[in-house]
């Protein structure tokens, strides 16, 4: 085999390896919780009897609903001890360590899913529970974005959220630090 | 330049076949190729790659999962159940038993409806605050992480965020069809 021959066909695999690892979605890819499903046509005994109403949920939804809801809850609002994520979380992407600080908190940095759906996921995210507090021009995470911000891992990290609150504070995004507040001690931000 | 090197490679096969084997054997040994590639996907080792698709199919197969009776371990539900049922409890699959508080966090999994195949989201969430009901215990871990990955284990008491952390009874809530 020639030396050209070999290389193109090292080109023809690498590109092919880049493709699968990337594991783009399909163009729905930002998923939904609104549409809802009929009780009657779930075969359990218990949502029909008490005609509970599920949502249909898909996408980046469907991947919130897996990697998040149980402690942040379908509301984006749980116990003292989880951090807010409705109407706050949004703030964070003011600013350039905010916006990578929310792809190191560890549960999200660690979780099982490739950078392409983190980055669907974090976007439906930030528009589901913060959409009125991100910027006017936000720019939505991408792939790349995701990849380069997992690459980092946080020391301590209430302390990066604390510093990453100050800068938030300083740049006037917000007034207080108290916003930020969780736990049961109001001075844990 | 790759062509030319592919077209001798396929000249000098297809003449080493035509000069070693008679027409006849050629187009049995043909058929003998084509029907056994059709019975490839049969084959144990590619049945194997499909059930390992998602474990709460695996489990749902495997215990002969019902939409019927949620006392029993294998109600559809309980595919990643670790624990006692609160339907045994004085509860049900979804509500806490008199005396209990149900955990404000959980973690989320999907079983398989055996009745419409449809998978959906199961949220596992811990009735606590009372002595341990020790009835109908259940061991299902389908998608189950271990330890270390705490949020996707149910071998961990899921009763954060409430006012007690004694564990009661596990509820399986459904949250969503996939």
């Amino acid at each position: 085999m020639t030396r050209s021959m070999a290389s193109a066909l090292l080109a023809i695999f690498f590109s092919g390896a880049a493709i699968s690892a990337s594991e783009s979605l399909p163009s729905a890819d930002a998923g939904t919780a609104h549409e809802s499903v009929d009780p009657a046509s779930v075969p359990d005994v218990l949502v029909r009897r008490n005609g509970t109403v599920l949502p249909r949920v898909s996408g980046a939804a469907e991947d919130y609903a897996r990697h998040c809801q149980g402690c942040h809850g379908h509301l984006g609002d749980s116990v003292v001890e989880v951090p807010r994520l409705k109407g706050r979380v949004g703030l964070f992407t003011h600013s350039a360590e905010g916006r990578a600080y929310i792809v190191q908190v560890p549960n999200v940095l660690q979780a099982h899913l490739s950078d392409a759906r983190l980055a669907a996921l974090l976007n439906w995210m930030l528009r589901e529970y913060s959409g009125a507090e991100l910027p006017g021009a936000f720019m939505p995470y991408t792939e790349a974005e995701v990849a380069l911000a997992r690459t980092h891992r946080l020391g301590s990290v209430i302390d990066r959220r604390r510093e990453v609150i100050d800068g938030l504070v300083r740049l006037g995004v917000v007034t207080s630090p108290e916003l930020f507040t969780f736990a049961t001690d109001p001075a844990r931000y | 330049m790759v062509m030319q090197v592919i077209d001798k490679l396929f000249e000098r096969m297809s003449r080493r076949t035509a000069q070693k084997m008679s027409r006849r054997n050629f187009v049995a040994t043909l058929g003998a190729a084509l029907a056994g590639a059709s019975m490839l996907p049969v084959l144990p080792v590619a049945r194997k790659a499909q059930a390992a698709e998602d474990p709460g199919v695996e489990w749902a197969k495997r215990v002969g999962a019902q939409t019927t009776d949620p006392k029993a371990c294998n109600y559809w539900r309980y595919c990643s159940s670790d624990g006692y049922l609160c339907s045994c409890c004085g509860g049900g699959p979804a509500t806490c038993p008199p005396g209990s508080t149900p955990s404000p966090t959980s973690w989320v999994g999907s079983c398989l409806n055996p009745d419409d195949g449809k998978m959906y989201l199961i949220a596992y969430r811990d009735c606590c605050g009372k002595d341990s009901c020790a009835q109908c215990n259940c061991l299902g871990t389908a998608g189950e992480m271990p330890t270390y990955r705490p949020q996707l284990n149910n071998d961990i008491i899921w009763c954060f965020g409430g006012s007690s952390m004694v564990y009661h009874c596990s509820s399986a809530a459904i949250v969503g069809q996939v």
